[in-house]
């Protein structure tokens, strides 16, 4: 893979999520509710677009967000170059659904060896909806670059090489690596910026650098990608249940009293 | 394969999200203060929003009067002193300044206002005349290459607050009835007293004072001949944007009743299963239903040079300025005391209704206007 010299390509890969702040629970089925829930941009890929223009900003360049999935998820993208992103594509296709992480990986993959050359891949954390953290990761891994997961900053960025600061769990590691690389970041890594409304609106015109790619266009088969390249499959989805374990202690007010002392002093309560 | 986002989904979705964030948390505290909210201004221009129907020659969107409305509409369902102050600037003195300003006089003040560095106000209304055009008392006087402006205005919207004034007048070489743009910082320009309104308190409305203004005449937009009529055909584009601040503040208040009326509970049953109050909450939603559409056909209809005929604008605005007393009226008497206290939103969303009803135009004028319509119109 070839790099230009003074001019950094970013990749960002964007999931669009449910928004969660409106979900409600099925009380009868412990399912969610998804019939007239909003997509939204995953939170943590909101920090790594921000991250990006940041990059770019500073040393210049050009940022394309990748997301996969149904036709509506182009909202995302749409609100990606909005918040001044260059260039989007979506990948949609029958095919790529209910990928597990590993088939979303390697088809974010096949995208990315189209689009050819890149300097940087940013991806958010997690997504809110699976929560697996693992794309990022087996994203790198597929491309056979080096990741720094887990950022909270970004220290510096020069034309060949990144430092970051990646959150452990007793502390803070700072890493240093060659580019191309890939990170994924939290969401202490910076404060994402509000659509600007011209570019939102332009990103809505036929016009728009936005790509719609299915399998052929990425030369993928069926088998290969969605459920059919799964490993793994999600059997259910539920709500754990909460139930109490209530107990009535019967008798007189002074019997009563006694019992539930001893029964406080039985488990420790008191 | 191409498909696009829907754009209109789009813009509501992000203003939802920057008024969330950035007006919610502050409009209470705007509204007691009476202070004007600079920062929105300021965030308004960062975002690309000031410049949403300015030409791109001068670093504008170019978009039309229903985006305004959108953008509008969410705005006034937060705080309707921010949507109106930024109406001002999207659909009154700079849409002017673009279809009647010398190429010099836009050069100066449209990349200004994109930007945020002026605001502009409209300065009709005075203290005897209210806001008749054919009486205004404020005179311009030819002077060599100026005009020499003395008069007084009252209830300016950003009076206080406004670097560039779009003063309403007679003048005085043809006798017509014009506009020019009077700066601030212009000799014997001064602002009068402050307004303490009852609801609408962020406006920084204010008195305008001119006394012996010098004004280039390069910065005269509209006079002569026709000029009345130039002046009530923009008209028709404000009437729709302040309808649509109407319809935001209206709505407002019905989000807020609905989801207040399935929490509160009386006997053990939610308001919203009391067939009583179903009936209140069902005619809020048909009336607002019935000014979002109206709203909507106006702001797309540009039969007149890019406007909307006098009718539907005048029609938009009464229904919208009206109903939205309504609206938030019931919604007082769903939410009860509560509604009553300063604590809930419910007693702004009332204030800033019935201030609704008088900014552009009562809507007995506006009626008005509708019967010289009807008058001329063939049956």
């Amino acid at each position: 893979l070839k790099r230009r010299e003074t001019y950094m390509d970013i990749i960002v890969m964007i999931k669009q999520v449910p928004d969660t702040t409106d979900i409600e629970i099925d009380p009868k089925t412990g399912n969610l509710i998804r019939s007239g829930i909003e997509g939204i941009i995953n939170p943590y890929d909101l920090n790594a677009i921000e991250a990006s223009l940041e990059i770019k900003e500073r040393i210049g360049g050009s940022v394309t967000v990748i997301s996969m999935g149904p036709p509506q998820a182009i909202d995302a993208i749409t609100e990606a170059i909005g918040m001044g992103v260059d260039r989007g594509i979506l990948l949609t296709d029958r095919a790529f659904a209910g990928a597990d992480t590993l088939a979303t990986s390697f088809t974010l993959g096949k995208a990315v060896e189209k689009l050819g050359s890149y300097d940087l891949i940013l991806c958010g954390y997690q997504a809110i909806d699976g929560d697996t953290a693992q794309v990022g990761p087996q994203l790198a891994e597929y491309l056979n670059i080096p990741q720094i997961t887990s950022v909270t900053k970004i220290e510096k960025v020069t034309e060949n090489s990144i430092i970051a600061i990646r959150s452990v769990e007793d502390g803070y590691e700072r890493v240093f690596s060659q580019l191309p690389a890939l990170l994924t970041v939290k969401r202490e890594l910076n404060r994402p910026r509000f659509v600007r409304v011209d570019r939102l609106l332009s990103a809505c015109e036929e016009k728009a650098p936005i790509d719609i790619w299915n399998a052929a266009d990425i030369g993928v088969k069926a088998f290969q990608v969605g459920m059919r390249g799964s490993m793994t499959e999600v059997i259910d989805v539920f709500t754990p249940k909460f139930k109490r374990k209530g107990k009535i202690l019967k008798g007189s007010s002074k019997d009563v009293v006694d019992k539930l002392l001893s029964e406080l002093k039985e488990n420790n309560l008191i | 394969m191409i498909f696009r986002s829907d754009p209109e989904k789009m813009l509501r979705r992000s203003i939802q999200r920057l008024v969330k964030e950035k007006i919610i948390p502050d409009a209470r505290k705007w509204d007691r203060e009476c202070q004007f909210p600079f920062e929105n201004m300021k965030r308004f221009a960062e975002l690309g929003i000031l410049g949403l129907r300015i030409p791109k020659r001068y670093g504008g969107s170019e978009r039309g009067l229903f985006e305004a409305v959108i953008i509008l509409e969410e705005i006034g369902k937060a705080d309707a002193s921010s949507a109106v102050n930024l109406h001002v600037q999207l659909n009154a003195s700079p849409i002017y300044l673009i279809l009647y300003g010398n190429e010099e006089v836009r050069k100066r003040f449209l990349p200004a206002l994109v930007s945020g560095d002026i605001l502009f106000s409209m300065a009709q209304t005075e203290p005897e005349v209210g806001s008749n055009l054919n009486d205004l008392r404020t005179t311009a006087r030819p002077e060599g290459s100026h005009y020499i402006v003395n008069g007084t205005k009252t209830m300016i919207t950003l009076g206080s607050v406004a670097d560039v004034h779009l003063v309403y007048l007679r003048f005085e070489d043809d006798n017509s009835i014009g506009c020019l743009l009077l700066e601030r910082d212009t000799d014997g320009f001064s602002v009068g007293k402050k307004e303490d309104f009852m609801g609408l308190r962020g406006l920084g409305t204010s008195e305008l004072i001119f006394k012996n203004c010098r004004v280039p005449k390069d910065n005269v937009l509209i006079k002569g001949a026709g000029s009345l009529r130039k002046m009530l055909t923009l008209f028709n584009g404000t009437r729709v944007g302040l309808a649509s601040i109407s319809l935001g503040i209206a709505k407002g208040a019905f989000e807020e009743t609905l989801r207040y009326s399935k929490i509160r509970t009386i006997s053990g049953k939610p308001l919203i299963s009391l067939q009583g109050l179903q009936w209140k909450l069902a005619d809020m939603a048909i009336e607002i239903e019935a000014m979002r559409e109206l709203i909507y056909k106006a702001s797309k209809d540009t039969k007149l040079d890019g406007f909307p005929n006098e009718f539907i604008s005048s029609a938009a605005k009464i229904l919208a300025a009206e109903g939205a007393v309504k609206i938030t009226n019931m919604a007082m008497d769903l939410f009860g005391g509560y509604g009553y206290s300063k604590e809930f939103p419910i007693e702004r969303y009332l204030r800033e209704a019935k201030g609704m009803l008088y900014v552009g135009g009562t809507t007995d004028v506006l009626r008005n206007a509708i019967g010289t319509y009807l008058k001329r119109s063939k049956t």
